[in-house]
């Protein structure tokens, strides 16, 4: 679900990426794939619908394996629908879709298909269940590599950002993540890491409960971050540890947090979660924002953002916005 | 300036005070006198009114709550239906293994998120949908399985993707 459900595609895309979908769906041939691919790269919104036609395919794979092959879930999920429609008790789905504002609380959220690399799209959230238990949620533009075998658990950070709440493994495998940078060993614990994409590209640690041993791929000794502090690390060195404030990352509550953020970096953070151009106009950059802002909504963040420091928003596309002076 | 909608922790203990008993007693009534599962599920309701950012639980709380505590019931029978119709697939099966309780739960969940994008779509474009995407039947072979010409099933494929969006984005 996650997913961010603010950005609405147009019924014309969502059609057309159904029809994509179903053209790849049963042996493409190159010509197909390729036609498929430049569909994809000619707009945004067109990889948006896709990404999340992906997401719904990747459930709907995710009904078999772990011992249940394709005819007995097939099975299974024709019996309980005609059943229900037997029922006929469709009431309820009228009040489900009134409930627009509970909607990014149950969004993507899942269990492990047994694939190894899960992606989200820009302004896409997903949370997982591991078959350990271990609860792991994937902000916007993020990529993970999942190896759970019989020596360990292991999550690769590869890009964007994750929240990990362990829970302990029957089996007493160890548990990891891997970053560009070294491996981080939670000692029972809920954690967030993000890996930096420009000028550092660091890892940034934060540690809500428990602890968090931090290894730098090329360091000699490891250093253990506790509940409530934050740090960020190379593959050489880890700094010293900041106060880390709440419960969990602003994120995961939908939330962007801001605590006197310069404008240009808050609006950096909040170009995350949308599709675009966000800009910022260089005689503005310095100002402060403080406040928390809705990430499912952009464009009511941005709107208020405007009216509280008297910006002005210059729309170009609605994909290329402009922040400056009123 | 003040933070955009958040609910104080103040505002949150009254709404709790005030409102955790009556909840407990329609659900209790709902759920012909199951007591435990009862206060389990107002537990969920103000769990989930606690992490919502909306303004809407404190400014309607009666209704807000009473909707969301409905829509937990209606998960909660919809994952009964599912583990039932699919004990019953495995018993009509006799070469399907019954997973481990653990496999079990995992199971139940996976074909529950499955379960809610298929059961409003019209019953053959469920049929054809299930065949080829869950089956992982080739179109010619659900084509031939249902009768129909392979246009028809390509057809079905785009409708069910579409409906699957509508269910999670709309």
């Amino acid at each position: 679900m996650s997913a961010l459900h603010s950005e609405r595609l147009h019924p014309d895309i969502i059609a057309q990426a159904a029809q994509w979908m179903m053209r790849t769906g049963d042996a493409p041939d190159a010509a197909t794939q390729a036609a498929c691919a430049r569909w994809r790269e000619a707009d945004a919104r067109h990889e948006l619908a896709w990404q999340r036609l992906q997401g719904i395919s990747q459930d709907v794979g995710a009904a078999t394996g772990r011992n249940l092959s394709g005819g007995a879930a097939g099975q299974t999920i024709l019996r309980y629908c005609e059943q229900r429609s037997r029922r006929n008790a469709m009431k309820w789905a009228v009040g489900a879709v009134g409930l627009g504002t509970l909607g990014w609380l149950g969004a993507r959220q899942g269990l492990w298909d047994g694939a190894s690399v899960y992606r989200t799209a820009t302004g896409e959230q997903r949370q997982m269940t591991l078959p350990d238990g271990t609860l792991l949620t994937m902000n916007t533009g993020s990529v993970v590599a999942l190896r759970y075998d019989a020596g360990q658990r292991r999550v690769e950070l590869r890009s964007g950002e994750i929240l990990i709440a362990t829970a302990a493994d029957a089996a007493g495998r160890p548990f990891g993540v891997m970053t560009p940078n070294g491996l981080l060993t939670p000692l029972g614990t809920r954690f967030a890491v993000r890996q930096m994409e420009a000028d550092s590209h660091a890892t940034h640690l934060a540690v809500y409960e428990g602890a968090v041993r931090v290894e730098p791929a090329r360091a000699q000794a490891a250093r253990v971050v506790h509940a409530g502090e934050q740090a960020s690390f190379d593959a050489a060195a880890v700094s010293a540890a900041m106060p880390a404030e709440g419960q969990g990352p602003a994120w995961s509550e939908g939330m962007l947090v801001a605590n006197r953020m310069r404008l240009d970096r808050f609006l950096a953070e909040l170009g995350r979660y949308r599709l675009g151009l966000l800009r910022c106009d260089d005689d503005v950059a310095a100002r402060e924002v403080t406040g928390a802002f809705r990430i499912d909504d952009t464009d009511r963040a941005l709107q208020v953002l405007a009216g509280v420091l008297d910006l002005r928003l210059r729309y170009r596309t609605r994909y290329w916005v402009s922040v400056g002076r009123a | 300036m003040r933070p955009v909608d958040f609910a104080s922790s103040d505002e949150f203990v009254s709404l709790y005070r005030e409102h955790h008993g009556w909840l407990v007693q329609m659900l209790r009534r709902r759920l012909s006198g199951n007591s435990e599962n009862a206060a389990d599920l107002a537990h969920d309701t103000f769990e989930r009114v606690m992490r919502s950012e909306s303004r809407a639980a404190f400014a309607e709380p009666r209704g807000f709550l009473t909707t969301v505590a409905k829509r937990l019931l209606i998960d909660q029978s919809r994952r009964r239906a599912i583990e039932q119709a699919y004990l019953e697939t495995l018993a009509a099966r006799a070469e399907e293994v019954e997973p481990g309780p653990e496999t079990h739960a995992l199971v139940v969940e996976a074909l529950d998120a499955v379960c809610r994008m298929m059961e409003q779509l019209p019953p053959r474009v469920r049929q054809v949908f299930v065949l080829a995407q869950v089956e992982g039947l080739p179109y010619l072979a659900v084509a031939e399985r249902l009768g129909v010409s392979v246009a028809a099933v390509q057809r079905d494929i785009v409708k069910a993707w579409q409906h699957c969006y509508a269910v999670l984005y709309a």
